[in-house]
């Protein structure tokens, strides 16, 4: 699938079937989440209304990762087998991974606000999450800064990789660490007390639409590089045939 | 219109507004690279 994706032309044909698809998932799920989770779904018995913040929270700190996953592995796929579209991949899925990081840092300080009467605390959840809206941050940086894309492509594909080490920091450190606030993994893990259907329905609703979202904001990023790539090369091609113009100094 | 949330309406509303008004910059930030690299 990925050798397959690698070539420009098939990556225009399969986006141009994905991206309606992905937008009309995106704006179905999220319009459908946000009723469920600000209208339909009932307060919980401890936190009360504050739960709904878990709507957004959990599913921007999900792309957040999940972005930085795919900036991991298209930077690995780049350094390994340099399929030409995987760099293009790896920068676009950054911008909507440290948005969603940001969002994810805000709504959870909130969020805490409110059940642990603080906004911050530097504890392993939390630091590692600001260190990954570092990464973010630097990453975006490299692509911006650098002239030379193909030497940005390269510097800026290794952070990704050595960053990678902080999702598994991000994902465990729950567990690493007895000394959080935050709560441990309460849906992943099978046979933790879980949350009930009242609150996974409008959660799994925001992070299908969010993750549609994304997949949209990826693949039109992609097809923005390859247009542009197009264009750079057709200039080029002109440059070099345009006959030498003359100048003729007029007296 | 939004159910009164009590103590938490502020949080409720920053939080969703903080997330949306991300995701909206991402939409617009597309479709403009989109329809610049027409």
């Amino acid at each position: 699938m990925i050798t397959w994706l690698a070539n420009p032309a098939r990556f225009v044909r399969f986006a141009r079937i994905a991206s309606p698809i992905l937008a009309a998932c995106a704006a179905l799920a999220i319009g459908a989440g946000l009723w469920l989770g600000l209208i339909a779904s009932p307060a919980e018995q401890y936190q009360g209304d504050s739960v709904r913040i878990m709507y957004v929270h959990v599913p921007s700190m999900w792309i957040a990762m999940m972005a930085y996953t795919g900036i991991a592995i298209s930077s690995l796929i780049a350094y390994v087998w340099r399929h030409p579209l995987a760099d293009s991949v790896a920068k676009n899925c950054a911008l909507p991974g440290a948005g969603f990081t940001l969002a994810g840092l805000i709504t959870g300080s909130l969020w805490g606000s409110v059940t642990w009467m603080t906004y911050w605390e530097w504890d392993g959840r939390m630091t590692s999450t600001l260190v990954l809206l570092f990464i973010y941050i630097g990453y975006l940086s490299i692509w911006a800064i650098m002239a030379d894309k193909k030497r940005a492509a390269r510097i800026a594909g290794l952070l990704a990789m050595v960053g990678f080490i902080n999702i598994p920091i991000i994902k465990f450190s729950v567990d690493w660490w007895d000394d959080t606030l935050h709560q441990k993994a309460s849906i992943s893990t099978p046979g933790a007390p879980g949350l009930g259907p009242e609150f996974l329905t409008p959660l799994f609703f925001m992070m299908f639409g969010f993750s549609c979202l994304f997949g949209w904001v990826v693949i039109n990023g992609v097809l923005a590089d390859i247009n542009s790539a197009k264009r750079d090369a057709t200039q080029r091609a002109r440059d070099k045939v345009k006959p030498a113009t003359v100048t003729v100094e007029t007296v | 219109m939004l159910p009164d949330y009590g103590d938490f309406n502020a949080i409720i509303l920053i939080s969703y507004g903080v997330t949306f008004a991300i995701v909206i910059g991402l939409i617009v930030h597309t479709v403009l690279r989109k329809s610049r690299h027409k």
